[in-house]
């Protein structure tokens, strides 16, 4: 079968592990990627990308490529331009179906199969239930029970599938297939791969407090093993060269055991310099001196709030002043560079709290401070709190379900110190940068209305966050642009494609099926006890899987 | 050497006391896991990071448990779990022949 990929703005994991895992199945995939230069959440010029590419370049290539399917994955912020585009594709090719995934369709399913223009919805992972969904259009079967998935019928009747079990283990999958972004340019010098699936940790402010909750019964953190991330890392070097990597894990090596295997491993097949992120209580003296080991430059840490009272009330975090003095303190011995992430505008912050978040971040002095605006990411626990709670009203959070506004520019709360949280999150990285003795400066410029000056100092302030990421991205831009431009006029897919697939799988069964059968009948004789065993413990956690499933109010226990 | 089944009490968040079974040397986190799985329960697989294992042991088995190790005692400091002296984290409990019978209550999970 022929499916259509779509995203935006930079390379997806999620998506190169479905292409990959489709490929092996002997499906034909394509990509359009746009790189959004021009939309990225600090500015909106689309402009800078219209003139290298634009819709009618997108729409001819999808429809040159003939899918039998057009699979869009989107988180929030990117649901405006998958839903625009969905509408385009719809009115070109209004007998293709278009399926939407993601974290988004995820966490609102209600709302986003809805959409008129979209004929299914893939909640959680999307691999197994895709393939099967595609198995099924071959043999033109139903598909409409799929697990994972949500199906509109013809009558508009959606059906509501129940969830799959996560997928272990995580080596069970290819290696996610980045050729389709690299194509269009979307690697630049670092390139992205990650080592688990899902966060220990449930902040209140992430979407890992929804999906943990979501997944309930069994445990959604996975790992893959050193072996399995080195033999991708070696791919990864061979083909596309890349200066740095970036482990894009929520917590990056938490378990030391899989350290003390992959600080060996790493520099020995891999040796390039890695960036990660770590928590100020995962950041442990053996952690830190694995990773420097291993070939780590810097870490990511998340500091959110200045105020105890916030992080520990509020985010969930419960992690002292000191600890995270401590933990920067390790992280620099360790010869890390500390990059130190806050967010401003949480529901109860005053701006004294704000305010404690300079005071630590001058005791931390993190090589960089990022700075972010509280952003209600639908269906966490803080966003439903901030409802709850008349910080939020009804009509800015479906906004915000719509994808409205970006976590670098929109202060959605109603808050009373809404200024203060403009203010201090624009200010923050040049703060952190700033001399002692003109502090004095920056701090007369806080004491200002929130104005021109602010927003100039925060978009000076992009580059400062992190020069050489800013650097890379600049020069990557018009290599990026060009090459989208190509790759929407190019078409390298294989021609010669043919889905006889089918007729190949059911020929080799043929011929395996005697041999399978005998084994399996001798097998059944043995074990027929552990069997029996086996199928009631899978009848009771496909119950759980029922209680925990994925639309309806959910629950947070007390 | 075939390994003995371990009785364990487990109290569950809404009070309800279950009696499992469990096979000697696996943690009690494995053992909750594999017959009850609570929710937001063991959300780090046992990697003692997380504490959403977190149980209160009964007065008279407490005794019965290997000392607490330092990686258990700062995980349940720096994460958001109400302490008390029986507090422990049951991924490091590994379940032995002389903790058959043990009754560990789940602690609430802490939401907003």
């Amino acid at each position: 079968m022929r499916v259509l990929f779509y995203y935006r703005g930079s390379e997806h994991i999620g998506v190169e592990s479905i292409i990959a895992y489709l490929k092996s199945k002997g499906h034909l995939v394509e990509l359009i990627f746009e790189p959004a230069i021009g939309e990225n959440g600090f500015v909106d010029i689309p402009l800078i990308d219209k003139i290298f590419y634009n819709d009618k370049m997108i729409l001819n290539k999808a429809i040159r490529f003939k899918p039998d399917l057009i699979a869009f994955s989107t988180i929030t912020n990117l649901y405006m331009p998958v839903k625009k585009l969905a509408k385009k594709f719809k009115e070109v090719m209004p007998k293709v179906p278009i399926i939407v995934g993601g974290i988004h369709a995820t966490s609102l399913p209600e709302r986003t199969i809805a959409e008129k223009n979209f004929d299914m919805i893939c909640l959680g992972e999307g691999e197994h239930a895709m393939e099967e969904l595609l198995q099924r259009m071959r043999e033109k079967k139903s598909y409409t029970d799929i697990k994972n998935l949500w199906v509109k019928d013809e009558t508009g009747f959606v059906h509501k599938n129940d969830k799959r079990p996560v997928i272990r283990p995580l080596e069970s999958l290819p290696n996610p297939d980045k050729s389709l972004f690299a194509k269009y340019g979307a690697l630049n010098s670092t390139v992205m791969i990650m080592t688990t699936r899902g966060c220990p940790f449930a902040c209140t402010f992430c979407v890992n407090s929804f999906r943990n909750q979501v997944y309930s019964g069994e445990v959604y953190l996975r790992q893959r093993s050193v072996q399995s991330v080195i033999k991708d890392l070696i791919e990864i070097k061979k083909t596309y060269n890349p200066k740095e990597i970036r482990f894009e894990d929520d917590v990056f090596a938490y378990n030391q055991k899989w350290l003390n295997e992959f600080k060996v491993e790493y520099p020995k097949h891999i040796g390039i310099p890695f960036h990660c992120y770590v928590t100020p209580s995962t950041a442990k003296d053996e952690i830190l001196a694995g990773l420097k080991q291993a070939g780590c430059k810097s870490v990511s840490i998340g500091i959110q709030s200045g105020s105890e009272k916030i992080r520990t009330k509020l985010l969930h975090r419960r992690h002292s002043d000191e600890l995270i003095i401590a933990a920067a303190e390790r992280i620099k011995k360790h010869n890390l560079k500390i990059f130190a992430e806050y967010i401003f505008g949480f529901p109860e912050e005053t701006p004294e709290d704000m305010w404690k978040s300079y005071e630590l971040n001058d005791k931390i002095k993190p090589f960089s401070a990022l700075s972010f605006i509280f952003y209600p990411y639908p269906k966490t626990a803080l966003a439903e709190y901030s409802l709850k709670n008349g910080y939020l009203t009804k009509e800015d959070y479906d906004k915000v379900k719509d994808g409205y506004g970006s976590y670098h520019t929109s202060c959605w709360l109603d808050l009373p110190y809404k200024d203060e949280v403009y203010k201090l999150n624009a200010m923050l990285p040049i703060w952190n940068k700033t001399p002692k003795f003109l502090k004095p400066l920056l701090k007369a410029i806080l004491k200002l209305k929130y104005g021109r000056i602010h927003k100039l100092i925060y978009l000076a302030s992009i580059p400062i966050m992190w020069f050489e990421e800013f650097v890379a991205r600049i020069k990557a831009m018009p290599r990026m642009l060009m090459m989208t431009r190509k790759a929407l006029m190019n078409d390298d897919w294989d021609m010669a494609y043919k889905d006889d697939l089918e007729i190949k799988y059911l020929q080799n069964q043929e011929i395996s099926l005697q041999p399978n059968t005998v084994i399996q009948k001798e097998k059944d004789l043995i074990d027929v006890k552990s069997i029996v065993k086996a199928k009631a413990l899978e009848t009771i956690k496909e119950k759980r899987r029922k209680n925990h499933f994925f639309h309806g109010e959910i629950k947070f226990s007390k | 050497m075939d390994k003995e089944l371990i009785k364990l009490n487990v109290i569950d968040r809404d009070g309800k006391k279950t009696l499992i079974e469990a096979i000697e040397g696996i943690s009690v986190r494995e053992a909750i896991m594999d017959k009850l799985a609570p929710s937001m329960f063991a959300l780090c697989e046992g990697n003692c990071i997380c504490a959403t294992c977190h149980v209160f042991v009964a007065r008279g088995d407490f005794d019965k448990l290997m000392k607490i190790e330092e990686d258990e005692t700062e995980t349940m400091a720096t994460n958001d779990i109400e302490q008390t002296p029986y507090s422990r984290l049951c991924c490091q409990i590994k379940l032995k022949k002389e903790n058959s019978g043990m009754t560990v209550t789940i602690a609430p999970h802490v939401s907003l």
